[in-house]
């Protein structure tokens, strides 16, 4: 019941982002100059920032990135840790310790720390959208990791099953053997593993928009969002600053929900 | 005397190599991720966009002639052995760059810097443990579920908060940072240990410790712990490098001169020899701590 | 006193009804077992018989259950015991032993370790007196009565030795009653076949009541003196082997015996009154 609530909850608002061409007030770049930090009013239904950008209109382009973008990103990682992991597992043996073992390289890299060193090695003066493209095309590059343990015991008790002997008894070969027996066994951990991406996706966006290393300016996300939360003496007096930050709980709470019994990679 | 300690630990000696053993194949693990790891990130760094423009040949200060060995030390650069080597031999001299944001030898930076951010670490991880396994266990020996609902809603909530959310929190409360760094921390471990201590608990030596009329206490300490044990530990591991990875918005954005704020100007200021320098040893220090606690998980685990 | 003046008294009475979850798993159960008894409780899995054994010692709230009525043990109401209280009887009156010996010993301490925990939960006293009670119980079970086996491990244990460790610690206190769920399931046929007249003997010896769950009535027979027939968390026959084999009563009795191998020319080859039931069974697997 949760989930389902959960999971309309999603579709809501990802739908609305999608539309944020036709539901946006404004464009997220248009200032309204005679109108910065105003209240929230019927035109402005969050008010303006300090350069007079609709904060909706901004809302709404910027779950637009964040919200649509990260699942792109998770697609990328679940593919890599498919190849990575399925194969290891299936082959065994000095492949997969390797394997094993650069994943465990890469798990005990602090995750941060990584992002924030991929960035800098990459142009920082970029245009917004190349910003977002290097912000998410790093997510999907790097963080295939945590993925790759579990697809890889997956695959390697998958391979050691009996139905496989049996297969293999009766002589199909082993890249078949890996497409059409090994593959469709992974798909349950690989999806667990895509929808866990996501929300971790969407907090490393924030917190690498918040330290400002993620989207450029004035395209919009919700890392980009939070920087407003920076400025102390205001949120008291502007609760309405506070709409993005509980969006992005909401949303990841609901991804949460949806998929309950996810811990941690051990 | 030497004959009552055989008594007693039987296979002392063999363990003891054993252990010694296992210890310097671990280390040589460490040394060699460590310069691999450096090396790749030197040479990630190498072919970096923008590594030919050195920055400092902007700087109006240096005479010509400065400017002038800038520009050959670049070219001797281009080639990749010496690039290589000159990095090898600057590590082993333990020099980790120079920070131009911060305008100092990054060697003097992280030394200075690392203080702080172990005691900020420190706090995190004891407050974050205290907190997320004091809970995990009182949820499970417990068994109220209101209890259980109200720990895994605030777990939930704070785990779908970005951590710089969090930073700025503490910012605003003018609260110590390494409580920052336990909230950030104290989810996972609740949430990881809590669904632990219900799987050992539902373990069938478990009902034959409660069959044998123990008290709560005793089964607890000795068979639902000794069992999660391990995997706890496994999860220290994995805590310590999210703590980790937690300093680097904690300490930029409560303004703490530590390690996490050291690499986020250096990223700013593309300082990236220092970056990576910085990452491949705190990368060490998580291995090592990783390394700790699978030993203890494995002398644990054989029943010492 | 001997045995059959032991047997005339009435040790545990039940009249039980339990659920998970909702789901009813133990309909209105009754039966009853006499002193030094062994009751074989026979029925098919997932009709209750572990559920059964749980409520008895009242510990089904461990695996989220819940059970209603009457256990009466020696006159003693157990449901109307504190936790306190069951923890005092559980071990020193009724002991357990389950199956999977390997999974139901803990496999970090020492079996030494694990029976003076047995010990030390019931009785204070020096530590000689401790050692040769285990020693001896040991013996009982017919392992080494040796200091060298208690340091082991019991991953260093065979599945054999395993359970009459188990069992061991269940009859350390003496107990008046003795619950053994599936102990032989495990083994093979002729470690069971040994367990089986352990068990036998233990009973004879120490006078404790056996509530011997299982699956297999072949096995069970040969040890006891009566046999409750279970079928979707109702006991539907309770009598002595002897009886249930020449005149079942219940449709299911008659179908459990009827489904029992026969080796034909070798065996004697019952009667096959095999009766296919009206009501289909994929509804009611509780």
């Amino acid at each position: 019941m949760a989930r389902a609530l959960a999971l309309a909850f999603l579709l809501v608002i990802g739908s609305a982002s999608l539309l944020a061409n036709l539901l946006a007030p404004a464009t997220y770049a248009e200032q309204f100059r005679e109108l910065p930090n105003a209240p929230p009013s019927s035109r402005h239904w969050l008010g303006t920032d300090d350069l007079g950008r609709d904060r909706f209109s901004r809302l709404l382009y910027g779950t637009r990135v964040s919200l649509l973008l990260a699942p792109v990103a998770a697609l990328s990682s679940t593919i890599l840790a498919a190849l990575i992991g399925g194969v290891a597992g299936y082959l065994g043996g000095r492949i997969e310790t390797a394997a094993m073992w650069i994943t465990d390289l890469f798990l005990s890299l602090p995750w941060l720390f990584l992002l924030v060193a991929v960035r800098a090695l990459l142009p920082l003066n970029v245009s917004p959208q190349v910003s977002v493209i290097i912000t998410f095309g790093m997510l999907g590059v790097l963080g295939w990791a945590g993925a790759a343990r579990v697809v890889c015991a997956t695959s390697r008790s998958a391979r050691d099953s009996d139905f496989i002997l049996l297969a293999r008894a009766s002589g199909v070969k082993p890249a078949r053997l890996f497409a059409r027996h090994i593959v469709p066994n992974l798909t349950p951990a690989l999806f667990a593993q895509f929808w866990i991406s996501i929300p971790v996706f969407i907090l490393a966006e924030a917190n690498l928009g918040v330290l400002g290393l993620g989207v450029a300016e004035p395209l919009p996300s919700w890392g980009s969002l939070l920087r407003e939360l920076e400025n102390y003496s205001a949120i008291g007096s502007q609760p309405w600053l506070f709409v993005p930050l509980l969006l992005l709980v909401a949303v990841v709470s609901c991804f949460q929900l949806v998929l309950p019994k996810a811990e941690l990679p051990a | 005397m030497h004959r009552r300690f055989h008594a007693v630990f039987p296979d002392a000696e063999t363990k003891g190599a054993h252990v010694l053993k296992r210890l310097s194949r671990h280390l040589v693990k460490l040394v060699a991720t460590g310069l691999l790891g450096g090396l790749l990130g030197a040479t990630l760094v190498r072919f970096a966009p923008g590594f030919d423009v050195d920055v400092r040949e902007l700087d109006p200060r240096l005479s010509s002639q400065s400017v002038k060995e800038l520009r050959q030390q670049r070219r001797a650069d281009d080639n990749l052995a010496y690039f290589y080597g000159r990095y090898i031999l600057n590590l082993v001299h333990g020099d980790l760059g120079f920070s131009h944001s911060l305008n100092q030898p990054a060697r003097k930076l992280f030394a200075q810097r690392l203080p702080v951010t172990l005691r900020e670490i420190g706090i995190g991880l004891l407050f974050g443990w205290l907190l997320g396994l004091g809970l995990a266990t009182s949820v499970v020996v417990l068994r109220t579920w209101p209890m259980d609902l109200l720990a895994s809603g605030v777990s939930a909530t704070l785990l779908s908060i970005p951590a710089a959310v969090l930073a700025l929190t503490f910012v605003f409360l003018r609260a110590p940072a390494g409580l920052a760094i336990a909230l950030i921390v104290m989810p996972k471990i609740f949430s990881y240990s809590r669904n632990l201590l219900r799987r050992s608990y539902s373990l069938a030596h478990v009902l034959t410790a409660r069959s044998k009329g123990l008290s709560e206490v005793r089964v607890f300490l000795w068979h639902v712990v000794p069992t999660s044990g391990p995997q706890l530990l496994a999860l220290l591991g994995i805590s310590v490098s999210l703590a980790f990875s937690a300093t680097i918005p904690v300490e930029a954005l409560c303004d703490l001169p530590g390690i996490g704020q050291l690499a986020w100007q250096a990223a700013l200021g593309r300082d990236l020899i220092v970056l990576v320098n910085v990452t491949v040893l705190i990368t060490l220090m998580t291995i090592a701590a990783n390394t700790t606690s699978d030993l203890l998980g494995h002398s644990l685990a054989r029943g010492g | 006193m001997n045995r059959e003046q032991l047997m005339s008294e009435t040790l545990l009475s039940i009249s039980l009804s339990a659920e998970y979850a909702k789901k009813s798993v133990l309909r209105n159960i009754t039966f009853h077992i006499e002193r030094g008894e062994i009751l074989g409780l026979v029925g098919q899995s997932g009709c209750g018989k572990s559920t059964l054994a749980l409520a008895i010692l009242r510990l089904l709230h461990l695996k989220g259950g819940r059970a209603v009525g009457i256990i009466q043990l020696n006159g003693l109401d157990l449901m109307s015991l504190s936790e306190r209280q069951m923890r005092s009887i559980r071990g020193k009156e009724i002991g357990l032993v389950l199956q999977s010996p390997l999974s139901s010993l803990n496999p970090v301490l020492r079996i030494g370790t694990q029976l003076v925990e047995a010990w030390d939960a019931h009785r204070s006293g020096s530590r000689q007196e401790c050692r040769n009670a285990l020693l001896e119980s040991l013996a009982n079970v017919s392992l080494p009565a040796e200091e060298e086996f208690l340091r082991r491990y019991p991953a260093q244990l065979s599945v054999g030795q395993a359970q009459r460790v188990l069992i061991a610690m269940g009859v350390l206190h003496r107990p008046t009653l003795l619950i053994a769920d599936e102990p032989t399931s495990a083994l093979d046929v002729i470690t069971q076949a040994e367990v089986l007249g352990l068990f036998r003997n233990l009973s004879k010896q120490m006078g404790v009541a056996i509530l011997y769950i299982t699956h297999d009535l072949l096995s069970v027979s040969t040890i006891a003196d009566r046999i409750a027939v279970m079928h979707k968390g109702e006991i539907v026959e309770c009598r002595e082997p002897q009886a249930i084999f020449t005149d079942p009563q219940h449709a299911y009795t008659r179908n459990l015996i009827a489904a029992l191998p026969s080796v034909p020319g070798l065996l004697p080859t019952r009667e096959r009154t095999y009766h296919i039931p009206v009501k289909s069974h994929a509804a009611g697997r509780s």
